[in-house]
């Protein structure tokens, strides 16, 4: 009698337990990708359009029941802590990989005096905020405003030599030679910035037209190229004497993955057709662009300092003749769609963002 | 961009501070969004993204004039606004007769486009609660086998996550998780639905779960792209290595959970070593060589 009771109870504590536990529960085919540090669930299982098709909002709401409970699952099994009275759980660092705002911070370059102290050890030492003057009997900053004030006050009369000329103004020399110092220091921190750009200048296309003063990249990829034009794409070619190895250069070709997208893949073959079989001149913008900025003629070639039309220029002004036949005509037969009214507003105005 | 900031010095402290704030850093902050009004915004649109910020909160401003753009012709304009005011995540609304209900989604890198997706909003219920609730963190549940299988969808997927992820946290108040954000992905639509998350007794640790529609709730569906170039996304990606975890070395933890070294000793230089050494063994300065010493 009592082992029956002694059962019955155990497996109604059982049952109990399986009960709570289900309510919990959620079968699902594939198991959810989780991103707990972003309190994020990926549910990959294929979904039943039937299913929603029949009872839409009642579909969603329990889909998403189910997968917020396997997220909360997920996220009670983490480590909590108490702060101030306040249940609190720690997340583990974020999986999902995405895109920063800003590229990565740069070491940023030593200045030529920076570069100098470091070589000779020289390191900055705390000075204090003002100083004694004797003459003013006062404390004086060391700059600003009332620095200058001072400055003023102590000298508001200038000595002249005596062999000085009659038309020597020694104040108006005295401002000029301020001038010309703040001009240097100036002129200073622009070379350090361009001397820093010219480090971090990103990889563009280089020309391999002749110049009369090739750069360095240059000189590489004429090597590298020159290197390469062998039937082993330059495996076998053997190093001059005391030639350093020749770097890589060039842009990197990115291919489209064999399998994928078959529409695009379509469009583009079209694309090669059409252009292909029309009858219209085919202008490479790039490449012309390239050209009339390369031609020892043309108002912006290398090295002759006149005046400067810039490619974005370039490319719009070809572009225009390039329309100008064809599609002006098309445009104008088209009946007033909502994208042809918006560039007609474009020109007017500007972005408004005083906000 | 850079370029810019660094030729400019600023003029005042306070302008210092503010440019030093904008530079990039390793570990960045949350990306804030911008929301702007187009010129042509209906009602629906506009209250779309007005639900969006009001969701995003503190990382969003919202920009109610009228902005005559289009983003999918000319982007400079709003790259331009989020380089002024120093944000990286934008969403546009407009509205149509080809494009009803017109809502752009986007974000940049270095204040240059790195995608944007142009969605058309039906069946769209504004938010009614979450003003008054005190819900911090979203969850995100995504579902549907479309969101890996098609490129669009993916990274729409993660333009998503990128808009609505916030703040990233190290610890989060579990009374503050009362927020969940679905998106499932079937039928050539995307449902947006939003809920309020109810926790109830379970009996075990973890509570039972029921949901309550609070809005926006949105049919969403995908107009045009533009995407970023692998190359670019695979830069923008790119975590410096500073932000990387330093690899650990020589170091293991045994079953008991006490910490073990591994020591590496190079052999030891018997020649170096400091002995007593008797004075027959000192070599000595041969007399010659001590007296041509002595006399220079």
């Amino acid at each position: 009698m009592a082992a029956s009771v002694v059962a019955h109870v155990l497996s109604k504590a059982a049952e109990d337990e399986a009960e709570k536990l289900k309510s919990i529960q959620v079968d699902k085919v594939v198991e959810l990708e989780y991103d707990v540090g972003n309190l994020l669930a990926y549910d990959i299982n294929d979904i039943d359009v039937n299913q929603l098709r029949a009872d839409k909002e009642a579909f969603l709401a329990n889909l998403s029941r189910d997968n917020v409970q396997l997220l909360i699952n997920q996220i009670f099994q983490l480590p909590t802590l108490k702060v101030d009275n306040e249940v609190v759980i720690k997340l583990p660092p974020a999986t999902t990989r995405l895109p920063r705002a800003k590229p990565a911070p740069k070491e940023k370059a030593l200045s030529k005096w920076e570069k100098y102290a470091k070589e000779k050890g020289i390191t900055k030492r705390k000075k204090s905020k003002a100083t004694w003057d004797e003459e003013l009997q006062k404390w004086v900053p060391r700059f600003g405003f009332k620095k200058a004030l001072a400055e003023k006050e102590k000298n508001w009369v200038v000595e002249v030599p005596g062999n000085a000329k009659d038309d020597v103004d020694p104040i108006a020399l005295r401002k000029t030679k301020k001038l010309e110092s703040v001009a240097k220091n100036e002129l200073q921190r622009l070379r350090n910035i361009s001397a820093r750009m010219q480090k971090s200048k990103t990889k563009a296309k280089i020309s391999l037209e002749p110049t009369e003063r090739p750069t360095p990249e240059q000189l590489n990829r004429s090597v590298f190229i020159a290197h390469t034009a062998t039937a082993s794409v330059g495996k076998f070619q053997p190093n001059l004497k005391e030639q350093k190895p020749v770097l890589k250069s060039g842009q990197k070709r990115h291919f489209d993955p064999l399998v994928g997208d078959i529409k695009k893949e379509t469009t583009k073959s079209l694309d090669i057709l059409n252009k292909l079989s029309s009858k219209k001149p085919k202008l490479d913008i790039d490449k012309a662009v390239n050209r009339e900025l390369n031609q020892p003629g043309s108002l912006d070639y290398k090295g002759k300092g006149m005046e400067k039309k810039s490619k974005t220029q370039l490319k719009k002004d070809l572009g225009k003749r390039k329309h100008k036949g064809t599609k002006d005509k098309k445009m104008s037969g088209k009946k007033g769609g909502s994208a042809g009214r918006s560039t007609v507003k474009k020109g007017g105005k500007r972005t408004g963002n005083k906000n | 961009m850079t370029k810019s900031i660094e030729c400019r010095k600023p003029k005042t402290h306070r302008g210092k501070r503010m440019l030093a704030k904008r530079e990039p850093k390793i570990v960045e902050l949350a990306k804030q969004s911008l929301m702007l009004r187009g010129a042509t915004a209906s009602t629906t649109s506009l209250q779309f993204v007005k639900d969006l910020h009001a969701i995003k909160r503190m990382q969003s401003t919202y920009f109610g004039q009228r902005h005559p753009l289009n983003p999918f012709e000319d982007i400079k304009p709003i790259e331009e606004l989020t380089q002024k005011y120093d944000h990286s995540l934008f969403a546009f609304c407009s509205h149509n007769k080809k494009r009803p209900n017109n809502v752009v989604l986007g974000r940049m890198f270095d204040h240059q486009l790195l995608d944007m997706i142009e969605f058309g909003v039906e069946q769209f219920k504004s938010l009614t609660e979450i003003r008054n609730s005190k819900a911090t963190n979203l969850g995100l549940i995504f579902s549907g086998d479309v969101w890996h299988q098609n490129e669009e969808y993916s990274k729409c997927k993660s333009l998503l996550i990128d808009f609505f992820r916030g703040e990233a946290v190290e610890q989060v108040r579990l009374a503050g998780f009362e927020h969940a954000l679905s998106f499932t992905a079937i039928d050539g639509k995307i449902f947006l639905r939003s809920y309020k998350i109810l926790m109830t007794k379970s009996g075990t640790k973890t509570p039972h779960i029921e949901l309550e529609e609070i809005g926006p709730s949105a049919d969403l569906v995908i107009r045009r792209t533009k995407l970023a170039s692998a190359d670019l996304f695979k830069r923008a990606c790119r975590t410096p290595s500073a932000a990387k975890p330093k690899k650990v070395k020589n170091m293991s933890k045994d079953v008991f959970g006490s910490k073990l070294g591994r020591i590496h000793m190079p052999r030891q230089d018997y020649r170096k070593l400091q002995v007593k050494r008797g004075r027959a063994l000192r070599t000595e300065k041969s007399p010659k060589k001590a007296s041509k010493l002595s006399k220079k």
